[in-house]
């Protein structure tokens, strides 16, 4: 049995966390933080220096090649004096190549225990990312790993695609695709990205996180300042929900607080001392910041619906009433109890003004057909993308569409420059 | 609420294996007794079980992960009790990947394990001899380890063995094991180990391609700033406010 009569390896690596398993199933088999462990001490080293070097590491036992760690066992190694922790994605854009393809290789190896070459492998990317970082991760792909074929998928095609369970396939919609790193709105049609219309809003979950921490030192929550964040984290996890009327909330919270205010208890990660604290206003203040950013920074203060409308008004014109019709969720921030209706209701709105007012400007002689708004959330939201890319991987097309190892020996990593949805507009 | 699992164990291996009836069919009926494992049509092997049953049952699920493992080592698993018991059992060989074998070669007081190596690509095949050589290296530092020895011709023990001469390879890497290697609870770690040899040195080059290529970009970087730093200075004629120069003439 060749390659190609193998399920293909999907990997989605997030800002925040990385899903990654095989096509054909529903669920990844496994979701970590996109984070290694590297103890750097070896990488300076050349092997004719006089005292130490490598030779010095070798005999000792330390294989400086293999010495790293990812996911939750680089977390637990937060305080370890040889271990940092590198972050190799920022902002959904990979910044760093050394530790990234590290952390491929334990992914690869580690967690789903394949051999690379007996692989087709799908990776994705946000609609951002430069041809030179696709480039790029051909070349490693290809001569490292040996990888019989590749693709490299856009987030948002895959997480319309991942629909398809809940509705027929419906390849003309806009992704809110609010992971932990960045947030974008992409409209894509006909599968095709519509690449002028992209916005993306640089809130996100991290910024989330960010903020709970914020409320929480404000308010004087006695939480251990290095594991602050991660508690925020924790907290924006599982208490989090979004409301409907910031006011209202704030008085139901004063009202009765046995009812909403909840409590966390954790441990001290140095210590080991356990602690607890409040989870109050910001449990429905957190994702308030999607619908007002303005709460939390002041460089950016478009709400996120406002985003999602202007980037339809900006699509081709016959195109828009099929993006109102299906707005499709993904990405771990997105979890928020609530969220799409809140969405939804939100740009409900704005078109309905919209309509109204040339309405009457038109001294009431011309009437428009009432738009469909549909905000769509289903329950893969969270690994969306992952989902859609399983979906994709285990069509017998998708081996046709890859780039095999042949092209890449044959043209170099150029085949990997050109994303096909990207077509469609030139 | 009942439901089945099919499990694909990849290519020939498995069923070669499974038709020449030598301790893998056993040592399945042992770990997984009265379960169904007629394959499907496209399937060389599966085991249908009942989730709910089996949910917490967690050497059950140990052992359902392992599954490669069990069928790769069911003819180690023969051999070493035979040599535990001071018998041996007739030499016998499988393609465990495409184009590579392992061999198994008992003899009165000893099994030894042969491995083909090889990969597909020359990098690979290259840093792999390393490994190879670097391996009978290793066992001379630890002592009660098993003799390890590596060559590039086939080794003697395949002497009258048939198998497809192969040119260009990594190598030949053989592992005699003798009868305290295989007692008791050491027998399952060694077939363990045995069995995931080839992943084991797999992950190994392909971490060793990593950290060159990080040393390389490093040495890039190095570089770069060493070129940065060295375009020339554009020379300006400097004045002084009253408009005259600090040239010399």
């Amino acid at each position: 049995m060749d390659a190609a009569g193998r399920p293909a390896v999907v990997i989605d690596n997030g800002t925040g966390y990385t899903k990654m398993g095989f096509a054909g199933n529903v669920e990844p088999c496994f979701i970590v933080p996109t984070v290694v462990a590297v103890n750097e001490s070896f990488l300076g080293q050349t092997a004719n220096q006089s005292k130490g070097g490598l030779s010095a590491f070798h005999s000792a036992g330390v294989m400086a090649d293999l010495d790293f760690f990812i996911g939750e066992e680089a977390l637990a190694r937060t305080h370890a004096n040889a271990y940092t922790l590198s972050y190799p994605i920022r902002h959904g854009q990979i910044e760093n190549w050394d530790t990234m393809e590290r952390f491929w290789q334990q992914c690869i190896f580690n967690y789903l225990r394949c051999d690379p070459e007996d692989h087709y492998f799908l990776f994705t990317e946000s609609p951002l990312t430069a041809p030179e970082n696709r480039e790029y991760m051909g070349e490693i792909m290809f001569e490292t790993f040996n990888v019989p074929g590749l693709y490299i998928a856009t987030q948002a095609v895959l997480a319309l695609a991942a629909g398809y369970t809940t509705s027929k396939l419906e390849m003309t919609g806009v992704v809110v695709d609010a992971g932990d790193g960045m947030t974008h709105v992409v409209p894509v049609a006909d599968g095709y990205v519509i690449g002028s219309s992209i916005k993306s809003i640089p809130v996100a979950g991290r910024d989330l996180s960010i903020f709970v921490q914020q409320l929480m030192r404000e308010r004087g929550e006695r939480v251990p300042p290095e594991d602050s964040l991660d508690v925020a984290r924790r907290v924006k996890e599982a208490y989090c929900y979004t409301c409907a009327d910031i006011v209202k909330e704030f008085g139901k919270h004063d009202k009765e607080p046995s009812k909403y205010i909840k409590q966390w208890t954790g441990f001290n990660s140095k210590t080991g001392a356990p602690f607890s604290c409040d989870v109050g206003y910001e449990r429905f203040l957190a994702p308030e910041v999607f619908f007002s950013p303005e709460i939390y920074s002041s460089d950016f203060t478009v709400p996120l619906p406002e985003v999602v409308d202007k980037c339809i008004q900006s699509a081709p014109i016959d195109t828009r009433r099929a993006l109102y019709k299906n707005i499709v969720l993904s990405g771990g921030s997105t979890m928020f109890k609530d969220f799409q209706r809140r969405l939804q209701r939100d740009i409900k709105k704005l078109v309905d003004a919209r309509s109204l007012a040339s309405e009457t400007r038109s001294g009431g002689d011309l009437k428009s057909q009432a738009v469909e708004v549909n905000v769509v959330g289903h329950p893969m939201q969270r690994f969306a993308v992952w989902f859609g890319g399983s979906l994709l991987a285990s069509t017998p097309d998708f081996y046709n569409a890859c780039h095999t190892k042949a092209e890449y020996e044959e043209y170099g990593s150029s085949i990997c420059r050109l994303n096909p949805v990207f077509k469609g507009m030139y | 609420m009942s439901a089945s699992v099919t499990l694909m164990v990849w290519i020939d291996l498995s069923e070669q294996i499974l038709n020449l009836t030598n301790g893998s069919t056993e040592l399945l009926t042992k770990l997984f007794p009265g379960l169904d494992t007629t394959p499907d049509a496209t399937f060389d092997f599966a085991l249908k079980f009942d989730c709910d049953k089996y949910a917490n049952n967690t050497d059950f699920l140990n052992s359902i992960s392992q599954i490669k493992r069990h069928i790769l080592g069911g003819p180690m698993n023969a051999a070493f009790t035979a040599l535990a018991a001071g018998s041996s059992l007739p030499a016998s060989s499988y393609s465990y990947r495409k184009n590579e074998s392992m061999f198994i070669c008992p003899s009165k007081d000893k099994v030894v394990v042969i491995f083909l190596v090889d990969f597909q690509d020359t990098m690979d095949k290259a840093v792999s001899r390393i490994f190879l050589q670097e391996f009978v290296e290793g066992q001379r530092s630890v002592r009660t380890a098993p003799p390890v020895s590596y060559s590039k011709e086939p080794p003697q023990e395949l002497a009258g063995m048939k198998f497809p001469a192969r040119e260009n390879i990594s190598g030949y890497i053989s592992f005699s094991l003798e009868k305290r290697h295989v007692e008791g609870a050491k027998k399952d770690q060694a077939i363990t180990l045995l069995t995931g040899f080839r992943s084991y040195l797999h992950y190994h080059i392909k971490c060793s391609k990593t950290y060159l290529q990080m040393r390389m970009r490093k040495r890039v970087a190095g570089w770069l700033q060493v070129l940065n730093r060295a375009v020339p200075e554009i020379e300006t004629e400097k004045k002084t406010a009253a408009g005259k120069t600090f040239v010399r003439k």
